[in-house]
């Protein structure tokens, strides 16, 4: 894991529509996973993992974790996707569903609450859902 | 059972059903509009009288687990004495919370205190779960660290606030883990303390001068509780009062003919009657 500048993230986080900043040190890991920490100390000891996951450097832009999404919400001016009932019940089996919104990355969002971060390829929103995470039934 | 019912628990409580009981995250939403969310969906809940993040689940209509508030990261599932050792510890500064999966104890410490938090544990399988919970509840302000706790003291980093709930015979949780009784022989706690004590003392030597260690099991042997706090103090620990109003019992001062240090009786006992939950044990010590 190392530090990436918090411009080159809010240089990704644009295509949102997110100018305003959080004050936070970005780690991102070799495989994109970018993660969030208010302050850092070095710790002479192994590092597991520090801060929060708030999304994925991808091939085609950025794609939000479900706590990224929350986080940035309120700073996020596009690329807000709402949910319906049967797109919800999906997203959170972590089954993939289809949507009708033009291809790119998503805040989702049912009625109050933010959901997540989604990537929609020709019409159908694919589910990141961590197996561990999903719900059986609702 | 011969050993629960001379340190005066009786056995009646073992066979006792409790009710569930969450934390609200108070990151990601406030306790009122998470109790109104769940009561429209045929929930009843309790706010505990002293802390306003607990509530007690009389009714649920599903899994605690199996909500989209739960998805969320609405709500932990914690029992109610565990939500005690992170209000003794009055988290601030720097913290380590030494062994700290599955991470309730880390996301309630991160609930009250915006400072920076070492979570520390040490089996890769705990600190997957621990990663996962501490996501899924939103915790920013934390490094996951792997290291034995014995050997923390010997990193250059000193604490203002150490939280150590020590691995422990479980005693505690025999209601809804009967094994624990089965597994439990007075060799396995002389095992268990052994580690107890050394974890405690390097949790002891990680803090600065003036900080504060909370020691908590949810155990009930003197053995893995009193007897670790009273090595504590022949290192210059200072017992502290626990000063919440929560019904709780004494720390034990004399057992099978030996004595320990008048202070700990300053110690919390949380019989399983007490608060009709889980047997616990708490200590707040300054260095």
């Amino acid at each position: 894991m190392k530090r990436i500048k918090s411009r080159d993230v809010y240089a990704m986080l644009e295509y949102y529509g997110i100018k305003k900043r959080i004050n936070a040190i970005f780690f991102v890991t070799e495989g994109g996973k970018v993660f969030m920490i208010p302050k850092y100390i070095d710790v002479p000891a192994k590092i597991y993992s520090l801060g929060l996951c708030i999304g994925k450097i991808e091939k085609e832009g950025f794609r939000f974790t479900i706590e990224g999404a929350q986080i940035f919400y309120n700073l996020a001016t596009k690329q807000i996707l709402e949910l319906n009932d049967e797109q919800l019940y999906d997203w959170v089996r972590g089954i993939n569903t289809k949507v009708n919104v033009k291809d790119g990355y998503y805040i989702l969002k049912y009625k109050d609450d933010i959901v997540g971060g989604g990537k929609v390829k020709n019409g159908v929103l694919w589910n990141f859902v961590k197996k561990n995470r999903r719900i059986k039934k609702l | 059972m011969k050993h629960i019912e001379e340190l005066g628990y009786g056995t009646d409580w073992i066979n006792k059903r409790l009710y569930d009981s969450i934390r609200v995250n108070t990151i990601k939403i406030d306790p009122l509009t998470l109790k109104q969310r769940l009561e429209s969906q045929g929930w009843i809940l309790e706010q505990l009288p002293w802390y306003s993040y607990g509530f007690i689940v009389k009714n649920r209509t599903t899994e605690l687990g199996n909500t989209l508030e739960h998805f969320l990261g609405y709500y932990y599932s914690q029992s109610v004495s565990s939500m005690i050792p992170v209000l003794a510890l009055e988290p601030k500064g720097l913290i380590l919370d030494m062994a700290a999966a599955p991470g309730g104890k880390t996301s309630q410490i991160a609930q009250h205190s915006g400072d920076l938090i070492i979570a520390n544990d040490v089996n890769n399988a705990r600190l997957n779960i621990l990663a996962a919970n501490l996501q899924r509840l939103g915790v920013s302000n934390v490094i996951i660290t792997r290291k034995p706790g014995q050997n923390f003291h010997k990193t250059s980093i000193k604490f203002d606030r150490v939280l150590l709930d020590a691995p422990c015979s479980s005693l505690g949780t025999a209601m809804h883990n009967p094994r624990v009784l089965k597994q439990w022989s007075p060799k396995f706690s002389a095992k268990l303390s052994k580690l107890q004590k050394a974890m405690a003392e390097s949790a002891f030597l990680s803090l600065k001068k003036g900080g504060i260690l909370v020691y908590s099991t949810c155990t009930i042997t003197v053995e893995e509780n009193e007897e670790i706090i009273n090595h504590l103090i022949s290192l210059g620990a200072k017992v502290e009062d626990i000063n919440l109003d929560i019904p709780h019992h004494e720390g034990i001062t004399d057992y099978k003919g030996k004595h320990y240090d008048n202070s700990i009786s300053k110690c919390w006992r949380i019989h399983p009657d007490d608060l009709e939950s889980e047997g616990f044990f708490i200590a707040r010590l300054r260095r």
